[in-house]
């Protein structure tokens, strides 16, 4: 059987008196490009905060590969990239600091580590900069950092929250085409958008709502 | 008690950022799978690294300094000379020791609070 993130019966709300984001809700994720795409406030992001494991649903539940269990510790350490909506790259080191970190706790060896980034540094016009702290750099590159640090370790599950909100073209192509690369066949590459720009690199499309 | 209360504010505007940072560090640390008793036990670790350091400089320097310093201040010498530093530290020294490792021990409570936390709520 094929590897899928799975969403079964799943409820979630962010607490009382507020309604439930999802109930009930059934979805799957098959490898390649998903893109979720739905207006603000609609829970796109939510649903990629439960497959990841960041929360806990109120009923139902996520299973993801390469196990089918739910996403545990070790599913974070090893098997999920995930790119925050705001990057949440350590302002007071260097970028290559902030990706030694993820690497390390990962279990990436130093060598394959530098031959990672000797690899996606240029494609991504980021060689030049592994040594700048993120706040020296444009939101544009501190984006295509943020999203080195979430592949460093060959995730088998990348999920990406509006990785292009607020690049103009040429950034935005240029990320495109890196996770496209980088999902290929055999992995998993979720993403949130309200991009249009994002439709032409997904296999698949899930429109928000999904009630 | 004006000076009492003004410290009290700057070092608790001070722990309030602190806390702050370390939630979201800690956060962002157990999003690439780190187990949060990690991040307890190396808060730990850190704090009462640089406690007992920082307790035995003070102790070193009052045993050398303090002389120099009471003098400079125009104590005479045969009153400094009955002065016994070595004696007060070896009689409040693990008391001293006990404090300063409770302070880091309870400093841990923060960040053990903060990992609880679901990942999800504390980063955007």
């Amino acid at each position: 059987m094929k590897p899928m993130i799975r969403v079964e019966r799943l409820t979630f709300g962010y607490g009382r008196g507020r309604s439930p984001v999802f109930v009930d809700l059934d979805c799957e994720f098959e490898t390649g490009v998903t893109v979720l795409r739905g207006p603000s406030g609609c829970g796109k992001s939510t649903l990629l905060r439960l497959v990841a494991g960041f929360l806990r649903p109120q009923a139902g539940r996520v299973t993801v590969p390469p196990s089918g269990g739910p996403p545990t510790r070790e599913f974070q350490r090893r098997g999920l990239g995930f790119l925050f909506q705001s990057l949440n790259l350590l302002p007071n080191t260097s970028l290559w600091h902030n990706l030694e970190l993820a690497a390390g706790i990962a279990g990436v060896p130093e060598d394959e580590f530098a031959r990672r980034l000797a690899s996606w540094g240029p494609r991504l016009g980021l060689d030049e900069f592994w040594h700048e702290v993120p706040a020296r750099l444009s939101v544009g590159q501190q984006q295509r950092a943020a999203f080195v640090r979430a592949i460093i370790h060959a995730p088998v599950v990348l999920c990406l929250d509006e990785p292009t909100s607020g690049l103009d073209d040429e950034n935005c192509e240029r990320l495109r085409q890196a996770f496209v690369a980088f999902a290929g066949e055999s992995r998993h590459c979720v993403i949130a958008s309200h991009d249009e720009r994002m439709a032409a690199s997904a296999n698949r499309i899930i429109e928000f709502p999904l009630q | 008690m004006g000076f009492g209360g003004a410290l009290a504010l700057v070092m608790g505007a001070i722990s309030a950022l602190e806390y702050r940072e370390k939630r979201y560090v800690g956060a962002l640390l157990r999003s690439f799978g780190v187990h949060p008793a990690v991040i307890v036990l190396r808060h730990w670790m850190e704090a009462a690294a640089l406690g007992n350091a920082c307790l035995l400089a003070s102790g070193s320097f009052t045993l050398c300094l303090a002389p120099i310093i009471l003098g400079s201040l125009g104590v005479p010498a045969s009153a400094t000379a009955q002065l016994d530093f070595t004696g007060f530290l070896a009689a409040n020294g693990p008391a001293l020791v006990c404090f300063v490792n409770t302070g880091c021990l309870l400093s841990v409570v923060p960040v053990a609070i903060a990992g609880c936390e679901e990942i999800g709520r504390v980063l955007e």
